[in-house]
């Protein structure tokens, strides 16, 4: 009974809601700046319709850095970028710029890859019809790169809880913030159960429904 | 006739590793308007870059491409776009959009062209379906049908926009015989119904036989014969478009020729075609020259919609040739080919 009596409810909550917010505003921005930065690595590829050597080999460049930066000291290197931005670096908000650039760079190779898995028959045919580059992409490559589209969001969504707990550890706020005030700094246990306990389940929602729409799409 | 096609000198090497490689050389070609058009060559010869040099999917390294007497590669974007809303094109491995329906794949080239309303699109998609007897299959998608059905989805929608030209990219090469059958039939209505021009790139001869009206035999990217299919298939110049034939024929040239070297008398080749096919000419000439013959080998088939027979005989008579000789020039006299074989 005491482990649930302890626990400090109400900041529980406001928690489960800032993650939540910083998941949901981080991902329509990763999904929004991935996607079409995906769609360019891909089409400047090598063998693709608008194939760009350097440029493909500068923008890889640039996303292979920020996948390699690890993402703690992603944020402590934004705060500047981030203060000039929004106008702090702390909370919900402060939080979602290093959020977005972290996510992002995957994302896009996720969508990279996923384009590469439509045959290339299916562009050739395509574009024997007389299609134009931006119908090839909309009409075509993204409804058949859907499914593979969809996972990568669901993987990049389950990657982004990760990192909304990491940043909270820096000023972030959310479960990852509860549980180092809590669990780390005050040796309340149960805190940290029942943070770890909402993470898990939101994981399991993103994967549920992400295989789910993943499915739906699929007619292979 | 007005040629719908013409290649004029028409080159395509690729770059690698700073070499130029020569896939095609000196091509010249014109293609008929209404007629079905082969290009037969073993993998590697160059033909699936020669067929995608006509809707520029590649892009000639010289040479001229003309469609209706305009030079395409002379096209810019948006000439090129509308280029290929007027050739159609089917592929070995069909290249359905796995995500849309039967219908939604028909519908494709007509949405890309946007000349069509909604209501005109559905009601060409219906005709189309129905034209390649898919009807109840409209709303499934590509995963759910057989190979020979995929091919008919690729056939409707090459047909979609009305195009006056229609590229085979080895259109039955991954269907089983009888499938190819009725596809090659299907093609064969097509061209004949729609007045539709048909360029087709292949390696089997038998779809040359059935379908085409001529044919370009293509070796390490070079035309090495060319002309009417009859005149190919019955009488083929070139080691490879023999190869060709004898491949499709199950002939084996060296094992008949051991055959034959055990057989007295003379040894002719005796190729009929149309009428004189179903003639008995080879029984008349023969009684009357008075001379034996024995059958060796033969085959009597169509060739599209000529008819054909090819027949190696032994003749033999009682009088040192002089009565073989004088059935020879009978048999030319009746619009045979004779051939002699030592």
């Amino acid at each position: 009974m005491e482990f649930f009596t302890t626990l400090p409810w109400p900041d529980i909550f406001e928690a489960t809601l800032d993650t939540l917010l910083m998941l949901g505003a981080s991902l329509i921005f990763t999904l929004a700046i991935g996607l079409p930065l995906g769609i360019l690595l891909f089409l400047t590829g090598k063998n693709q319709i608008l194939e760009r050597p350097r440029f493909y080999a500068a923008l890889s460049f640039i996303v292979n850095v920020l996948r390699s930066v690890p993402f703690i000291i992603l944020i402590i290197v934004l705060i500047p970028f981030t203060l000039l931005l929004i106008g702090t670096s702390l909370g919900v908000a402060g939080a979602i710029p290093p959020l977005v650039i972290g996510a992002a760079p995957f994302f896009a190779r996720l969508v990279e890859t996923a384009l590469r898995e439509v045959d290339h028959g299916i562009i050739e045919a395509v574009l024997s019809m007389g299609a134009s580059t931006r119908q090839l992409v909309v009409r075509a490559l993204l409804p058949e790169a859907l499914p593979g589209i969809i996972a990568g969001a669901t993987v990049t969504a389950i990657a982004l809880i990760g990192y909304t707990a990491m940043s909270g550890v820096l000023g972030g706020g959310g479960l990852g913030d509860l549980a180092v005030r809590y669990g780390y700094q005050r040796f309340q246990d149960n805190v940290m159960i029942v943070t770890v306990a909402l993470l898990i389940v939101m994981v399991q929602i993103l994967q549920m429904v992400g295989d789910r729409l993943v499915l739906h799409f699929s007619h292979k | 006739m007005p040629a719908i096609l013409e290649f004029q000198k028409v080159s395509k090497s690729y770059r690698v590793k700073k070499r130029d490689i020569p896939a095609l050389t000196d091509i010249d070609l014109s293609v008929v308007a209404g007629e079905v058009f082969g290009v037969i060559g073993h993998s590697g010869a160059g033909k699936s870059t020669l067929i995608r040099l006509i809707n520029l999917l590649e892009r000639p390294s010289g040479g001229r491409v003309l469609i209706d007497g305009e030079d395409v590669t002379r096209l810019d974007d948006a000439g090129l776009r509308a280029l290929r809303q007027r050739v159609g094109m089917i592929f070995q491995h069909f290249n359905l959009l796995s995500a849309k329906t039967v219908a939604d794949n028909i519908a494709f080239p007509l949405r890309i062209a946007g000349r069509l309303s909604d209501a005109d699109i559905q009601k060409r998609v219906a005709e189309l379906i129905e034209r390649v007897g898919l009807t109840e299959h409209t709303h499934k998608y590509p995963a759910q049908l057989s190979g020979g059905q995929k091919q008919r989805v690729g056939i409707a929608r090459a047909l979609a926009t009305k195009p006056q030209i229609l590229l085979c990219d080895e259109a039955t090469s991954a269907l089983d015989p009888q499938t190819t059958q009725s596809v090659l039939r299907l093609l064969d209505e097509i061209n004949r119904e729609l007045h539709l021009t048909i360029v087709l790139i292949t390696h089997e001869m038998n779809v040359i036989r059935m379908l085409c009206d001529r044919v370009a035999v293509l070796d390490n990217g070079h035309i090495v014969e060319f002309g009417q299919v009859a005149d190919v298939f019955l009488h083929p110049q070139h080691p490879t478009s023999r190869r060709f034939v004898y491949e499709s024929e199950d002939i084996d040239e060296d094992a008949l020729g051991a055959a034959f070297s055990h057989v007295s008398g003379k040894i002719i080749r005796l190729t009929f075609r149309d009428e004189a096919t179903y003639e008995p000419v080879l029984g008349r000439v023969t009684r009357q020259c008075d001379v034996d013959f024995s059958i060796l080998t033969g085959r009597i088939d169509r060739i599209k919609n000529t008819p054909y027979g090819q027949l190696v005989l032994g003749l033999s008579d009682r009088d040192n040739g002089r009565n073989i000789s004088e059935a020879l020039r009978r048999f030319r006299e009746e619009g045979l080919t004779v051939e002699e074989i030592d």
